[in-house]
């Protein structure tokens, strides 16, 4: 028999990758480690209606592949399938936090840039409402070149929810290999589990502005340094609410823009070689890619502390 | 313009230049990662005790503590004064 498609949830710290993890499997969780280092391995499992298993696993939280700790080191070397007493997993699901896009973007791209198959949680969506900041999720979709699925994964005791497209779900199997039948997970989640309940619903209240609309005020040429300086000094406090917006727009619009001219495609990873070495993905044709511009503005260094 | 280990507390300002050549690559690869760049704004919240070091910053929507020395390779601009 066939292992359940593994999914592991990758991000930054603090992305809500735990309360994802957590939101969607509940209870059926096993906590172990990696063999060799003190890093703990967190495994769930995720069923279906219809009864087909996921195994998810929660990594742990990491600025970049280019580690600086033992637990980057781990989350690289499962995501490039190197890791002892792990199997390579068949979907990453990158988690973002919404309100920290221009940061997170760095990592989201570096993990698109692999090839492998991705789907994006745009998690901590109501914060970024709740702060202004109105996204426009299919088009960062169309950007990344990845599924992006907006959620929502808070603690509330004793329950937990997860608020998110049930889509989320399908796309990860979709991208694991296994077929899907129309509306097979359209109730996925609301069906009672022994210890928490859980709750989807599609954030269907979230409105949503057209980001390609709104950035008439910038052109494609120039975006690197102009677009930083757009930064006001304090966002967090003295920003009115529409330069917040703009800014995030204007953020997350020229990262993808810049450096995603041509987004990976699924199975780009079968034919892109990855260094051994450093663990990067080895130029395909033209260049790097989605990275390069990473590289080029020394975003990504290639010493690196844990080989 | 002034050094960043320079600027009081409390008072906004912009990073204008980042001399990465002074840092260890690895702490200027992880200064990357945490979002110092040019352009970015930022905040000295606190000063360490001893010799006023570490400092804490807010940097984006994260508060993030460097060493004096690091923060010794970062020029800003006061808010105000940008404007």
């Amino acid at each position: 028999m066939n292992p359940a498609p593994l999914v592991a949830l990758v991000g930054n710290p603090n992305a809500g990758k735990s309360a994802l993890f957590n939101a969607l499997t509940g209870a059926r969780q096993k906590v172990g480690n990696y063999p060799g280092v003190t890093v703990e391995r967190k495994s769930g499992r995720l069923s279906l209606p219809d009864g087909r298993p996921i195994e998810l696993i929660d990594l742990p939280g990491a600025y970049s592949l280019e580690p600086a700790s033992p637990d980057e080191a781990v989350t690289r070397d499962v995501v490039l399938g190197r890791q002892d007493g792990e199997r390579q997993p068949d979907v990453i699901l990158v988690v973002m936090d919404a309100t920290n896009l221009d940061n997170h973007l760095r990592f989201a791209l570096q993990l698109i840039a692999l090839g492998i198959p991705i789907v994006v949680a745009l998690n901590m969506i109501d914060m970024a409402k709740r702060d202004g900041l109105e996204i426009d999720v299919p088009a960062l979709s169309r950007a990344l070149g990845v599924p992006v699925i907006a959620t929502v994964a808070e603690y509330q005791a004793p329950r937990l929810s997860f608020h998110g497209d049930a889509g989320i779900v399908a796309d990860l199997l979709a991208r694991a290999g296994q077929r899907i039948e129309q509306g097979a997970l359209a109730g996925i989640g609301v069906a009672d589990q022994r210890h928490q309940r859980r709750d989807v619903h599609c954030p269907t209240n979230l409105e949503v502005t057209n980001l390609a609309g709104e950035r008439g005020n910038m052109d494609g040429a120039g975006h690197g340094t102009a677009q930083r300086d757009r930064h006001p000094a304090d966002p967090a406090r003295d920003r009115s609410l529409a330069e917040r917006r703009a800014v995030q727009d204007l953020d997350a619009d020229a990262l993808v823009e810049a450096e995603l001219a041509q987004p990976p495609r699924l199975g780009d990873a079968q034919r892109r070689p990855i260094d051994r070495r450093d663990g990067r993905a080895l130029p395909l044709g033209e260049g790097f890619e989605a990275g390069e511009h990473l590289h080029r503005r020394g975003h990504i260094h290639p010493a690196s502390d844990y080989q | 313009m002034l050094r960043l280990d320079q600027l009081p507390v409390r008072r906004p300002a912009r990073i204008a230049a980042i001399d990465w050549e002074r840092l260890p690559v690895a702490q200027a690869r992880r200064m990357r990662e945490l979002g110092f760049d040019e352009g970015v704004g930022i905040e000295t919240l606190h000063h360490g005790p001893i010799r006023r070091d570490p400092i804490a910053l807010r940097i984006g929507r994260m508060t993030v503590a460097i060493r004096r020395a690091q923060a010794e390779a970062i020029q800003v601009v006061e808010a105000a004064a940008a404007e």
